[in-house]
Formats: C-alpha cells, structure tokens, sequence
C-alpha cells in the first residue's frame, strides 16, 4: 500500500509536469490548428534559460523561471511571424514537418552550445527537505513546490482564456478563424498572443523539470511526446483536459514501471493513445466540435 | 453610402464575380438577390476585407475598402453577419455577444450601452445568456449573430443568407427584426436567395446571376414575377 | 535495326569492361576503406572523435609519421602502405549516418558498392551494426569498430573486429571484483568489510542492446564469483531513452532492498540524475548503505567534478568501477599518449570534435593496428590473409603495450575481439585512483565470448 501511495505521488508530480508541457501545445493547436512539434525544444530551451540566470548568473530559481517563460514567449511569437504564419495555409502535414525541422534545429544549435557531458543544476525552492507520511512514505520538497507553480499556472490560464477578453478572442479564433475576423478580432495579435503563453508554458516546463532534474539538451523529448498524447486524450485545444489526461498519464506510467515492468512503461502513452484513437475513431484532426 | 464598382473577383484563375456595380443608400435595406453560385457572398466577403479584389473599387462613405485588414473595416462601422450563423458553438451566448463589441471592448460605457440595445431588440439572448451558443435553436442563433453584429456598433450591417434552413414562422421574425433593425437608422445589405424574403425586408435590389449583374433597381420593379425570372434565369 | 542493337551491345560491353578495368587499376593503386559514424545531430559526440582518430592514423601512415609501433615491427615509411616494394596510398572516406539505421545501411552499401571500400569502419548503433555485419560478413569485407562494445561484431563472425571490451566482458570483471575475498581487497589497501553481510545485487541502465548484455554478463560474473550476491536478469531494470524523471525506475531498485547497485548507464545527465534520486530514496552510496558500481564513465575524473557541482560525493568508499585504460601507464606509453594528444588537440582541440579522451585513443589505435594490419599482410585484396595477419599483429598502443586479439583456449582460434584487459578503479578525496586490481584472461567466458549464436 505505501509502494502504491508513494508511486500515486511520483506519478502525480510528473504528471503535472506533462500537463504543464501539454498546456502550451494544446493552446497553440486548438487556436492556431498546428501541431507544433518545436515545442519539446522551447521546454529545452527553458530549462536552459533558468540554468542560465538561476545558476550561472546567481539568482533565485523564480527570477530564472520567469526569465525562462519570458524568453521562451518571445521565442514562439518569433517562431509564429517566421514559420508558421507562411505555412499556415498549406496543409497540415507541411506545418507538422516544418515545426519536427525547427525542432532538429533548435536541439542542434543547444547540443552545440551547451554539449550533454555536464552537470547543470537548477537549485529550486523545496529541493533541501521532504515531507514524510508515516515510515515510508515521502513527497520531496521539489516536487511539491513543482505541483503548487502547476496549479497557479493552471489557475492563471484559466483566468486568462476564460475571464478576460482576451480569452474570448482566443477561444472565439479556436471555434471559428473566419467569424472571428469578421468581429474585428486581429488574427495576428490573436496569433501571437497564442504562440507567447504557448512559449511561456513550454518554458515554464522547462525550468520545473531542469529544477527537478539536470538540465540537458534532450530533455524536451519525453515531455513532448507524452504532451502530444495528452492533448488527444485529454481532447484537443481543452485545458481542463489537459491536466486531467496528464495526471491519469503521469500516475499510470508510474505504477506500470512499478508494478508491472520498467521496460513496458513506454507503452503505457502509446497503450492509451490507441485506446483513445480506437473508441474515438475521429482522431487528431477530426474530434468532435471542430469546425471546418 | 456603400459604392460598389466595376467589381472583379477571382479564386485562383475562375472569377467568380465580373464587372458588378450597384450602390446603397444611408438607411435602407438594399437586397442582394440570385441562386446558390451567383457570387453573393464573394461580393459580402469582398467588402469586409476577407477577399482581394482583382480589379473594380469598393467605396465606403468616400474611403475605399481595398487592402484594408478585417478588423479595420469593423472599426469602420461595417458589420458582418457570416452565411450558415456560425456562432461560436463552445461560447456562452453572452460571450459571443461580447466579440462583437471586440472593436471597442475598452469602451465599457459604450460596451454596457450596445449590449442594453440588444438585449432590448433580442430578449431572448437574455433568457440564454449563460447557455453554450451551441444550444440554441436555428431561429435564436440567426438572432443572435445579428445581435453580435450590433455589438459592433456598426452603420451598415452585412447580412448573408439569414433565412436559411430556417422555418417560414421563424422567417417572419427575423423579417421583423430587420424592420427594427432600419427604424433604428441602419443600413443593411442582406443576400438571399429567398427571394419572397427579401422582398419583404428591402427596398431596393440587385440580382446577379453567374457572377454578372442581372438587374438592379427598386424593389416595386422585382415584385414583377417576369422581371425577377428573367433576372434569375439571365434570359 | 539489328545492325544497331549490335553495336549498342559491343559499346556497353565495352563501357561495363572500361569501368571494370579502371576499377581492378584503382584498386591496386589504392587502398580503400571507409567509415559510418554519426558526425552530425544530437548523437554526434559518440561519432566525430572515433572518425577523427582513424582519419589522424590515416594521414600519419601516409606521412610516415606513426605513433605507436606493431609486434613484431612493420615499417611506417610514408607514402602510403608497404606492400613489396611498392607504397600504396590509402584513401579513407566516411560517412554520416545521422543517427539512423537506414542511413547507415545505405553508407554501408554505397561504400562497399560504389566506392570499393575493402573495410568498413561503424557502424555504431546496435541495430545497425547487426544489419551491416550480416551484409559485409558473407561478402568478407572487414568490419571494425573502436567503441561499439558489443559482441554482435564478433562472435560468430569471420571478418568483425571489435577494437575495445564489450558490456559482458567489463561487467565479468565487475562481478569478479565483487566477489573477491577480503584478503584480496586487504592486499590492494581496501576496506575488507566493503562487501560484508551484502547479498542482493540490483541493477538499472538504459533499454538497448549495450545494457542487456551488461545484465547478463553482470549475471554470469556473479554466479562465476561463487554466487556471492542473489542477481538475476530479470530483476534488472531498464529505462526507456529520453527518461526525465527517473523516480518510478529507482522505485523499482529500492523495491529491491539491494545493498549493491551496478549503474549500467554513459550519458552524464542520466547518471547524475539516477544518483540523486537514489539518495533521495535511501540507496545511500554516499553513507554505505549500497555499494554503487559503474563503468569507465563514472570512473572518469571528469565525471567525479561533474557530481560534486550536484552535491554527489563519490568519495565515500562505497563508489567502485573500471576502465578499460590503465590509469598507471608505463613510461613509454605515457610517451606516447602525450606525443598523440598534442598532436590530436592542435588539430581538432578548437573544432566541433574537442579535444582527447581515452576513447579516441583506442580508436587512434585500432586504425594504426588495423594498417599495420593489412600492410603484414602484404595484400590489399585478399581480406583472408589481412584478417589473418593483422590477428597475428600485437601494438604497443596509446592503451598500454602488447595490445593483442583474444584466442580461444578451446580450439586455439584468433578471434577479433580485442582480448581487454579492465582495470578496477576507486574514488578518494575526490579522486579516482587505481587500485591495482586488473582481470583479463579470467573475463573471456561464456556464450557472449565463445557462442556462435548470442543467446536471446
């Protein structure tokens, strides 16, 4: 029972760290309709970032971590007015293969700057002490603080997307492109408003898990896979869904590495992803309330 | 107020709509009639902004519309209601009525003003303010997007298709609201193919027919049966 | 119409006898060989050194210029290869394969194909190294590799060579050390209570061929020690690539209760981040609560600095591990390896490929081995003779001296498996140290030495 417990609190942390990292890309496709697969890199990137200002120049793990999401914003809105806005009337495929390209290139450019030989941690809030349940039972610090930053994260965007009007612009965009133009919505502004908190959130991502781990030139790439599989499951472009769909991930990949066997947890991802796929037969681009 | 001229419109290398001019008066409900095809709506999306005009001119009061963004044609006082309703299916009712007021959503006064007005003109958005705009019937969704419209605060309203799909009983109150809709000074340019409709509401029309103006004159003149079929059929 | 056809017959037979006989006189000008490594994306660091060492013995062959010297002795004059009385320059090309199997397949075949290399160097990766060996092996093109670590290149093949140790053979001698006695470890100035009252071994790595190898042999150097420890395969445990969160992994460790932990894993962060988290969850190597076991990566000084930035002390006592090099070189080694590494960092210290490791000096070795190789032979043609002459070649290399092939005991067979000798190392006051403990005959057992099919 404690194994269990203790296995329910690894995978809940980890899964808020997907949902975090699944938050970005499941904004930026339900308003935007691209996958953008250079999101795992601006998840890299962050962790970079906050190494950078939180350990090299010597400041607290949230000056780095605001740092991180502020320049991982800008970086998507970059991304936004360079790639995709050109691509974005070519087919879906086009979109998907550019974005995997700016992602070779980013993982490119960080392996040589940055090199995977070295330690580089992130000293965060929490990272000293550990809450204890009983004997045998522990929550780190870390990962404590890791699953409060998710959830104002969370409450954050849900202010935004739901409470203000620029969330309206946003969520009209998502429901109907061409409507929303017609209401005088700018759909550039709306673009890149998407592509910063979508950056942001990668960022964010980013910095928890160089908090949590090492930060490393390939640490974008589980996150992003699982972040693709959440925002199917969890329905495109839902928020709510998000977190829910990376908690059920997060804790379910945890007890079948426990419980069942640590070479079959990859599978657990790919498991739902057809579960998914086979009860919902309409698939990525054709879930239910998706307007042409 | 609104002058179309010498319009040419094209996708790709098919044009859709050639050589069409008409014009419409400040404060009157101007038809624009013609089958499924005849290039209606190619016109309506032309004016606000969302097609490139090949050649020809599209004059609002004095100011050309060509090249101008969406949005800045809102600012304009130009509002458009698009074909088939298309309110935003997963948004309350009262939050696709505030798109609308996107164009000056900083304004609240005048914000809290356009949304008394509505509610005044539709009671109904009242009863289903917090219901998903998904929700509602064809005859409340054609309502409300015109109250989106209205939202916007514009002078001339774009109307595109509103009777489509929907019953003659509901038909009957749209024509209604678009009664209300000129008493309050609006202008308003409504494509039909539901000629009996049009005819109703509007007082002047135009009839194209494969991209090309087939009449264009008083509404009294169209009530002939033969000038309105020779109009349609292009004879 | 006849006419023509005939004559378009005569000029392509023409054509097709043209090129073949240019390609016949090239191939007794030159001698060519070419390699598949990754030198771009992500995984380029495990492909740029091993290219370039091979490319520096290239050019220092031709330039008569070699460094280390065969046994027994063969010239290296410059001018290319010595075969009679004749230099034969010798070309070297090599391939990216951009960490993929199929591009790597398709350098295997162009070379081989296209460019008449006679010996292929890479490539790496598991599978496509088992892809390339079933390709060039019945075709008997030479196939090599300085750090593929893996018998897949050997066992059971005529013409693979495997330039270092493999992940069996270094965890055999991990396992041996374990299971030495106390007076051993007493003799070698070790704790003779380090492994006392410790019986269960554990041990995690990453999914791939390397680490499954590594757990067998870990397995069989156990039950070889006197089943000293409780370890079986099955309970070993395997993280997928790209793993952020390692927590659920060393979970299924603790679940374990082991008192000894064999870390089967080469990439840095992996490592730091598994031994942070086993820490945190008690598998304390720090206070002796396991004793921690790792490869010739852990046992780098540069990875003992790495772990102290992350508060990770290794000098507890309870951190052991190997290396393939010995650390405490005779004085003409020494000469050697500092004569190499000037040159090799003057030529590549300031670009992509960085300056020298360890491990592109077994790569800098194996090329001067294998020319030597070829020039004992005195053939460029016939791989027969090449493999059995560069077999019969011991070298005096970067490595240490009288570096030679392992031959089986059984049948008295030179195989082409480098016969390694693994030399265990500590870490004290931040410093890893040798302790004089060394295996290599009593390594080479087993299906992954001896079979001629790997077992599943």
């Amino acid at each position: 029972m404690t194994a269990f417990v203790q296995q329910l609190i690894y995978g809940t942390s980890y899964g808020m760290n997907l949902a975090v990292a699944a938050a970005g890309l499941a904004l930026i496709f339900g308003v935007y309709r691209v996958i953008n697969l250079a999101h795992g890199q601006l998840i890299m990137l962050g962790g970079f970032a906050t190494y950078v200002v939180t350990t090299q120049i010597g400041t607290h793990f949230f000056v780095g971590f605001f740092a991180a999401m502020a320049v991982m914003g800008l970086l998507g809105i970059a991304l936004e007015s360079t790639i995709f806005r050109i691509l974005q009337a070519r087919p879906a495929t086009d979109q998907l293969l550019a974005s995997l390209g700016v992602y070779m290139i980013l993982g490119t450019v960080a392996l040589r700057i940055w090199g995977d030989f070295e330690a580089r941690p992130v000293n965060m809030p929490g990272e000293a002490w550990a809450l204890h349940l009983g004997e045998d039972i522990r929550i780190d610090g870390a990962r404590i603080v890791t699953i409060a930053i998710t959830l104002a994260l969370f409450i954050g965007l849900y202010f935004v997307v739901y409470r203000t009007h620029l969330g309206r612009t946003m969520r009209a965009t998502a429901q109907g492109g061409e409507t929303a133009e017609l209401m005088g919505i700018r759909k550039r502004r709306v673009a890149a408003l998407v592509f910063f908190i979508g950056g942001a959130l990668g960022g964010s991502a980013g910095a928890m898990l160089g908090g949590l781990f090492n930060v490393r030139p390939d640490m974008g790439f589980q996150p992003l896979l699982m972040a693709l599989i959440i925002i199917i499951f969890g329905g495109m472009g839902s928020l709510g869904g998000a977190i829910i769909a990376g908690l059920i991930l997060g804790i379910l990949y945890n007890l079948t590495v426990y419980y069942v066997g640590s070479k079959l947890g990859d599978l657990v991802p790919f498991g739902v992803l057809l579960i998914v796929l086979m009860v919902r037969p309409q698939g990525l681009f054709g879930l239910p309330g998706r307007r042409a | 107020m609104l002058e179309i001229k010498n319009l040419v419109l094209a996708y790709g290398v098919n044009r859709v709509v050639r050589d069409v001019s008409f014009s419409v008066a400040k404060g009157e409900v101007f038809a624009l009639l013609g089958p499924n095809g005849a290039g209606k709506t190619s016109i309506l999306r032309a004016i606000s902004g969302l097609v490139p005009a090949v050649s020809g001119d599209i004059v609002f009061e004095g100011k050309t519309l060509l090249r101008r963004r969406p949005h800045s044609i809102v600012l304009d006082g130009i509002a458009h209601v698009p074909e088939g309703r298309q309110i935003f299916p997963e948004m309350s009712v009262s939050d696709n009525l505030m798109v609308g007021a996107t164009v000056h959503i900083n304004n609240r006064a005048r914000v809290r003003e356009l949304e008394a007005r509505c509610l005044e003109l539709f009671p109904i958005i009242r009863e289903r303010a917090r219901q998903a705009g998904g929700t509602l019937s064809g005859g409340e969704q054609q309502q409300l997007t015109i109250a989106r419209g209205l939202m916007a605060d514009p002078r001339l309203l774009i109307v595109d298709e509103p009777t489509l799909g929907l019953a003659p009983a509901i038909i009957n109150t749209v024509a209604d609201s678009f009664r209300k809709l000129r008493d309050l000074g609006l202008t308003i340019i409504v494509a039909e193919q539901n000629a009996d409709f049009a005819l109703k509401v509007a007082d002047h029309g135009a009839v194209l027919a494969s991209g090309e103006l087939s009449f264009s004159g008083s509404v009294d003149t169209l009530r002939d049966r033969d000038v309105l079929r020779r109009a349609y059929l292009g004879a | 119409m006849r006419f023509t056809l005939g004559k378009a017959l005569v000029g392509a037979a023409l054509a097709i006898g043209l090129a073949a006989g240019t390609t016949t006189a090239q191939a007794e000008d030159t001698y060519k060989f070419g390699g598949v490594f990754t030198l771009s994306g992500p995984a380029s660091f495990l492909g740029l050194f091993e290219e370039a060492a091979v490319r520096l013995a290239v050019e220092q062959f031709m330039k008569g210029d070699c460094i280390v010297e065969a046994i027994p002795a063969q010239p290296c004059e410059g001018g290319g290869l010595k075969i009679g009385d004749k230099k034969i320059p010798i070309e070297w090309k090599a391939y990216d394969d951009v960490s993929e199997d199929k591009k790597s397949i398709d350098a295997v075949t162009r070379l081989v194909e296209q460019d008449g290399a006679r010996a292929i160097w890479g490539p790496r990766m598991n599978s496509a190294l088992l892809s390339a060996s079933t390709i060039l092996d019945p075709q008997k093109i030479i196939s090599i590799c300085a750090i593929c670590s893996s018998p897949a290149m050997t066992v059971g093949r005529k013409y693979g060579h495997d330039i270092t140790d493999t992940g069996v053979i270094e965890k055999h001698a991990i396992a041996a050390f374990i299971s030495e006695s106390p007076d051993k470890l007493k003799e070698h100035g070790i704790d003779p209570k380090l492994f006392e009252g410790r019986k269960k071994a554990a041990f995690i790595g990453r999914n791939e061929l390397y680490t499954v190898h590594g757990s067998i042999g870990f397995q069989e150097g156990i039950e070889k020690g006197g089943k000293k420890y409780a370890y079986s395969h099955d309970d070993a445990v395997f993280y997928p690539f790209g793993t952020t969160d390692f927590a659920p992994y060393v979970a299924k460790i603790a679940e374990q209760k082991p008192d000894i932990v064999m870390m089967d894993a080469y990439i840095i962060p992996d490592m730091l981040a598994i031994m942070a988290e086993m820490k945190k969850q008690g598998l304390d190597f720090e206070t002796g609560k396991v004793v921690l076991l790792g490869n010739d990566v852990l046992m780098l000084q540069y990875f003992v600095d790495e772990a102290k930035k992350v508060n990770i002390s290794m000098s507890s006592g309870y951190v052991w591990g190997w290396q393939e090099h010995n650390p405490a070189q005779d004085p003409a080694t020494l000469a050697r390896v500092e004569k190499y590494v000037k040159i090799y960092n003057e030529k590549y210290g300031k670009t992509e490929v960085g300056t020298s490791s360890p491990f592109d000096r077994g790569a800098y070795d194996a090329g001067m081995w294998f020319l030597y190789g070829v020039q004992a032979a005195g053939t460029i043609t016939d791989n027969d003779a090449i493999v059995k002459a560069w077999r019969g070649l011991k070298i005096n290399g970067l490595r240490g001296p009288e570096n030679g092939f392992f031959v089986r005991p059984d049948n008295g067979e030179t195989t082409g498996q480098l016969f390694a000798s693994e030399f265990i190392i500590g870490v004290k006051d931040d410093k890893v140290f040798y302790t004089g403990i060394k295996y290599r005959d009593e390594l080479f057992y087993g299906a992954y030495v001896y079979g001629d099919k790997l077992p599943k």
